[in-house]
């Protein structure tokens, strides 16, 4: 089972704000976006990404799609979620008014927004031929949005309503009577209908397909994101961004460092650096931009080349679960233990861990991180630890924040050889303006142990 | 026939009951058949549950709303699938309510049909916009619903019928002084002053404002802490603007304030107003000054003399008297139909 959408929204990494900056014309389009499962094909994603370009592309340089692109917004703001009285209808059930008029509806959207769209040949988005349809709920060709059942359906049937109209009372049997043919004209409608179950499915899926293409389109626009390109082995994230933490820094008159960061697949990358360093946030950049990546969205980076994987493992150490009795070590051993398993399973997948047994005391907690390392060096696919642990002697490519330099912080990721541990924490500390009491012992102490 | 050329000049009316059974469905059964449809684009609707066949309290029978060709109607989806008409489809709102979404369909044959419409004030004054913009809707007409009187708000109706009978209570004089009490909340005078929109559009707390300096200071924030007062100075102001319900124990509060107890009482419309009428009488009678921001025009006052239970009163003695103490006509609309 794919994960969908829905599922991983509440991940911490950013993507809810993701989401929440995507508009959206339909209310429906929101819902079929969140029940999308996830893309696991490099073919599939290269399709997928093809027409966000083309889109992107219209938007850019076409003037006249900027123009009708807000009378598209219009018209996709009126699609309705029909999926159930449709299911309905394929299995022969008789449609009421109200189903008649939600697929007239639907109808009048499609032909609306083929017509709005011819000429500009979006290949992404191909909307079916609705005209006998569009016909048949439409008798009198009056092109309104609205339904009843006509009195061109039937002659008898006017005949009979002009006879209910002159009559000064409610005539029951002449009423009865104009409810049998409603009857057989919805049963009619209701099988012409079935007939084109599939037409009226391909329409709705593209659609609203169409809605989430240009909201997505618009997002790239608007929050500075890349179109990906699908690497063979590699993955190279330029100009890395976190949107999210970008917007607040905005609002605080503060600029976001962005960051590059290379992947290679079988060998893990251990990312060091000072506290405060962005070595966490790197960490849930990469899952969203993964996350972005597989759900077709805009990439947060200049450029970006990703690879399509599996599954995308993520463990924060913040897992604690006092419920279930484990402290906050237990949950992340349990947790890492199940990544491991997933790992051991050959699964190509992005492995992310964030200073993994930082709770526990350093001399362990530095053989079960630096153990780790081996262990995911094994894997297929891709994976990044952060720790602040000395690990000597591990396969892997090791990078390290910057660092503090001329009083602020520098977040670049550089290549490091790993011979020794950056100590910074106390100059930080320092920073931050801490008990200067606790700093000078903090300092002594370290003095004293280095004699 | 009574007022209904008088309606012609407004884009909204409400039909609004003192309580159940006091023939609001009578009385709009009364106007629909009136209107000069050939003429004009009617829309009709209720605020939450109305027009049912059999009355859901009661168990007494309740008159079906007719509705004649080309008038524009919304109801819940439950409602509009039994109807007994013709009606051509033309818009599902998206707000959900306990019997579906809310249809507004067009009657292209007449019959009868049971009326459920947006059950909040809010969701009402979107519906008349809607209808006015979308379907060229010149007058909306809101059926009541039990004895709200707050779709009679002058921010969702221009006009008001009341709906007032026997259900209320079997009592002549106690009818009489009841309706008299309502028709008092609803004449009373709009203010002379000229209040800042910034203060008329807040939708909470109480304020002290100044006529001459144009200057206003916050009383309490809001009528629930009113216990420790924010200012207190009597050169504050000359005016209480009250931005939600006026209460008995406000309202005790505000005449017993020696700083406030000359002030003019402002509140947004007379739906706001929530006093037992001995205490607003007393207010009246010691010369306080209550005002509101925009006034209701009421009408005509409807009388059903039958109660639920079968009583009947003396329709005749009734619309007299309330005529002669409010100035407003009253009809016995069971007669006219």
């Amino acid at each position: 089972m794919k994960e969908r959408f829905r599922k991983i929204l509440d991940i911490e990494c950013g993507l809810r704000y993701m989401y929440s900056t995507l508009e959206l014309s339909s209310s429906f389009s929101q819902k079929m976006l969140l029940e999308k499962p996830i893309m696991t094909s490099a073919s599939e994603i290269e399709r997928y990404y093809y027409g966000i370009y083309e889109v992107v592309e219209l938007l850019t340089s076409n003037n006249h799609f900027k123009e009708i692109s807000r009378k598209l917004n219009i018209y996709l703001a009126h699609l309705k979620d029909i999926r159930n009285s449709l299911i309905r209808i394929s299995e022969g059930t008789i449609a009421d008014d109200i189903e008649l008029f939600e697929i007239k509806s639907l109808v009048i959207i499609n032909q609306k927004i083929q017509d709005l769209l011819s000429g500009f040949g979006i290949k992404a988005i191909s909307l079916p031929e609705l005209d006998d349809l569009q016909r048949k709920l439409d008798p009198d060709n009056t092109g309104v949005n609205s339904f009843y059942i006509y009195d061109s359906y039937d002659c008898e049937l006017a005949r009979l309503r002009a006879e209910i109209k002159s009559e000064p009372i409610y005539n029951d049997e002449l009423n009865y009577r104009c409810s049998l043919i409603e009857h057989r004209i919805r049963k009619e409608l209701s099988q012409f209908i079935k007939e084109r179950y599939e037409l009226l499915k391909q329409s709705y899926e593209n659609l609203t397909s169409l809605d989430i293409l240009i909201g997505k389109s618009n997002q790239i626009l608007s929050e500075g994101l890349t179109i990906p390109k699908i690497s063979q082995e590699v993955m190279v994230i330029n100009g890395m961004f976190n949107p999210e933490v970008s917007a607040i820094l905005m609002k605080e008159g503060k600029e976001y460092q962005k960051t590059q960061i290379t992947l290679e697949q079988g060998v893990p990358t251990l990312v060091t650096g000072s506290n405060m360093g962005g070595k966490s946030l790197t960490i849930k950049t990469l899952a969203l931009c993964q996350y972005l990546f597989q759900f077709g969205f805009g990439i947060p980076a200049d450029s970006a080349l990703l690879f399509p994987v599996q599954e995308i493992l993520i463990s924060t150490g913040d897992q604690e679960d006092y419920k279930r009795g484990l402290s906050s070590f237990a949950a992340e051993m349990v947790y890492i233990d199940k990544i491991i398993k997933k790992i051991k399973s050959g699964i190509v997948c992005l492995t992310l861990i964030d200073e993994p047994a930082r709770t526990t005391n350093p001399t362990e907690g530095a053989a079960l991180a630096s153990s780790l390392l081996k262990i995911l060096s094994k894997s297929k696919g891709f994976s990044v630890m952060t720790s602040h642990y000395t690990i000597s002697n591990a396969n892997c490519n090791r990078v390290r924040v910057l660092g503090f330099s001329n009083g602020t912080m520098d977040y670049s990721l550089i290549p490091d050889d790993g011979k020794d541990t950056p100590a910074e924490a106390i100059n930080i500390a320092e920073s931050l303006s801490i008990d200067q009491e606790w700093i000078q012992i903090a300092k002594k102490e370290i003095t004293n142990t280095n004699i | 026939m009574p007022f209904i050329r008088e309606i012609l000049n407004y884009r909204s009316l409400s039909i609004v009951g003192l309580e159940k059974n006091t023939g609001k469905t009578e009385c709009l059964n009364y106007i629909l058949e009136r209107l000069p449809l050939e003429k004009m684009r009617v829309g009709v609707s209720s605020i939450g549950i109305d027009g049912e066949r059999r009355d859901q309290v009661t168990q007494t029978a309740k008159p079906e709303i007719f509705l004649r060709d080309g008038i524009i109607f919304s109801t819940t989806e439950k409602h509009f699938r039994q109807r007994k008409l013709v009606a051509e489809l033309l818009e599902i709102g998206d707000l959900h309510t306990s019997l579906g979404r809310i249809i507004t369909a067009k009657v292209v044959s007449p019959g009868k049909v049971m009326l459920s419409g947006p059950p909040s004030t809010q969701e009402l004054i979107k519906w008349i916009k809607n209808l006015n913009y979308q379907h060229n809707v010149q007058l909306s007409i809101i059926d009541g619903a039990l004895s709200r009187l707050s779709p009679a708000s002058p921010a969702v109706s221009e006009a008001m019928i009341l709906a007032t009978g026997a259900a209320l209570s079997l009592t002549f004089s106690d009818l009489i002084a009841k309706t008299n009490h309502v028709v008092k909340l609803v004449n009373i005078e709009s203010t002379k002053h000229d209040i800042p929109v910034e203060l008329t559009s807040t939708q909470n707390g109480i304020w002290l404002y100044d006529t001459s300096s144009q200057k206003h200071t916050v009383l309490y924030d809001s009528a629930f802490t009113m216990n420790e007062r924010e200012v207190s100075r009597k050169n504050d102001g000359d005016l209480v603007f009250v931005s939600g319900a006026i209460t008995d124990r406000l309202m005790n509060k505000l005449s017993s304030d020696k700083y406030l107890n000359n002030c003019e009482i402002v509140v947004k419309d007379f739906t706001k107003i929530f006093l037992t009428p001995l205490l607003f009488n007393n207010f009246i009678k010691k010369g306080g000054k209550i005002s509101v921001m925009n006034r209701s025009k009421l009408l005509a006052i409807c009388v059903n003399p039958v109660s639920p239970t079968g009583y009947k009163l003396d329709s005749d003695a009734i619309c007299n008297e309330l005529y002669k103490l409010t100035g407003v006509a009253a009809y016995d609309i069971f007669k006219y139909n």
